[in-house]
């Protein structure tokens, strides 16, 4: 299978924030969610496989080919939605697609004109009157009226409320049912990909958690319950990361038929979500304590 | 590269308008207010005006994109880095040419007018050939510093 998208021990390094050792690859067709806290360095990769931002090492290849000397071609079959996107706000939509479009050749007016129909957008109406999910939405259209091969979109979710959210992952699903696109999704709010993403890699401070199949990361990942006094030094080398409260403990593992072999008749296990995932490792090195 | 400077045009076409109307205001008014002491430091207060005039008034495509911070949108279209930096010289020297023309076409139209009659040597010595080509020179020497300048602060 081959991959839309390559990265291999790719490292960035800013004053005060490092991003180590970079590599993941997300096979041509498939959606990849890019999950981690806020500041984990989601942006970060997203701007260096779009050239924004340069790397310090490192190798990045998109379609095969790499993304410094190929950045127009690259580019051209690349559909891009900023996390906020910035346009002139005093300009409307279709002026914006009038400045935009002529960019590619791929252009089709024809598809750009149905998306915004379908999203109902008012074509004359100044951006600086467009509410926020307006402006995603916008972005969204232009994004996808070239024909682009590769989406990428970082953070697209953030900021809206949880209907217009809903209702943009709605319409993006829908989109995605009928084309065979790849699509890399940046996100902090880990339910949205939970419908939608066929892999996921975890950015956490920089360093790179995993990157695998969702399927296999809820299958090997759980949540485990139990009391406090079983948390002794070897069972808490099974966990991930640990809660601890008055009435027991709660605990992520990534093995999860060991943990049940080892701990099955005092533990309750549950399924984890990303959401789980993401909180208990961030908190690896940390015992949490609650009240 | 034809793009991009439509680009900068069609986003700043509404700010174009203040300016281009302010040209022959400030050019106007800092004639009348001179004509009772015309002299040499006439013709280089005029030139200082012209040229600052100009080029303020050429930044303006820099101003709107900072403003709207939309560089980030064009850096991520299929678009060579070098066609940016290039169409943003190109824009800014199309519109120095069309500001100073703004400015020669207003002392011309201030020059016909009646009561300016008694300075029209002055007026041909302003308005020669000469004269627009130095200030021309000079707005171009100014924009090769400014920008490099500009884009490396930025």
């Amino acid at each position: 299978m081959s991959s839309v998208l390559e990265i291999k021990n790719v490292s960035k390094y800013y004053d005060d924030f490092h991003l180590n050792n970079i590599s993941f690859s997300l096979p041509e067709g498939y959606i990849m969610g890019l999950i981690g806290p806020n500041g984990a360095g989601k942006t970060s990769i997203i701007k260096l496989i779009m050239n924004l931002i340069m790397k310090n090492s490192g190798s990045i290849k998109v379609f095969g080919k790499d993304h410094q000397d190929f950045e127009v071609d690259i580019k051209e079959r690349i559909g891009f939605v900023y996390d906020n996107p910035n346009y002139y706000e005093h300009l409307n939509l279709k002026q914006i697609k009038n400045i935009i479009a002529p960019f590619y050749k791929n252009w089709d007016e024809g598809e750009f004109i149905n998306l915004v129909q379908k999203f109902e957008l008012p074509l004359n109406k100044s951006i600086k009157g467009f509410s926020r999910g307006m402006v995603m939405k916008g972005a969204i259209a232009i994004a996808l009226s070239h024909h682009a091969d590769f989406i990428i979109m970082d953070e697209p979710t953030s900021g809206l409320d949880p209907v217009i959210r809903r209702e943009f992952l709605d319409l993006l699903y829908d989109l995605l049912q009928n084309e065979k696109k790849s699509i890399l999704f940046s996100t902090h709010i880990t339910s949205d990909l939970e419908k939608i993403a066929d892999y996921i890699t975890f950015i956490n401070n920089g360093e790179m958690v995993f990157s695998k199949a969702k399927d296999e990361i809820l299958e090997n990942y759980a949540i485990v319950k139990g009391g406090k006094e079983l948390l002794n030094g070897r069972v808490r080398e099974l966990f991930q990361g640990v809660r601890v409260s008055d009435i027991g403990f709660e605990a992520l593992t990534n093995n999860t038929n060991f943990v049940r072999k080892e701990l099955s008749d005092n533990v309750v296990i549950e399924k984890a979500s990303l959401e789980d995932i993401m909180y208990f490792t961030n908190n690896k090195n940390n015992y949490v304590k609650s009240n | 590269m034809l793009n991009l400077i439509k680009k900068d045009f069609t986003a700043g076409k509404i700010y174009l308008g203040g300016i281009t109307l302010g040209i022959p205001f400030l050019t106007s008014i800092a004639l009348l207010a001179m004509m009772d002491d015309f002299g040499g430091i006439v013709y280089g207060f005029l030139t200082i005006l012209t040229l600052l005039l100009c080029t303020f008034g050429s930044l303006i495509f820099l101003l709107i994109d900072s403003s709207f911070e939309t560089d980030s949108i064009f850096a991520s279209l299929p678009i060579k880095r070098d066609s940016i930096i290039l169409a943003r010289y190109f824009s800014s020297f199309l519109l120095t040419i069309f500001y100073l023309g703004i400015v020669v076409i207003t002392l011309w139209v201030v020059s016909s007018l009646s009561l300016a009659k008694e300075y029209e040597s002055t007026f041909e010595r302003l308005l020669s050939f000469r004269g627009i080509q130095i200030v021309f020179v000079l707005l171009l020497f100014i924009q090769a510093f400014i920008f490099p300048c500009i884009f490396k602060i930025g």
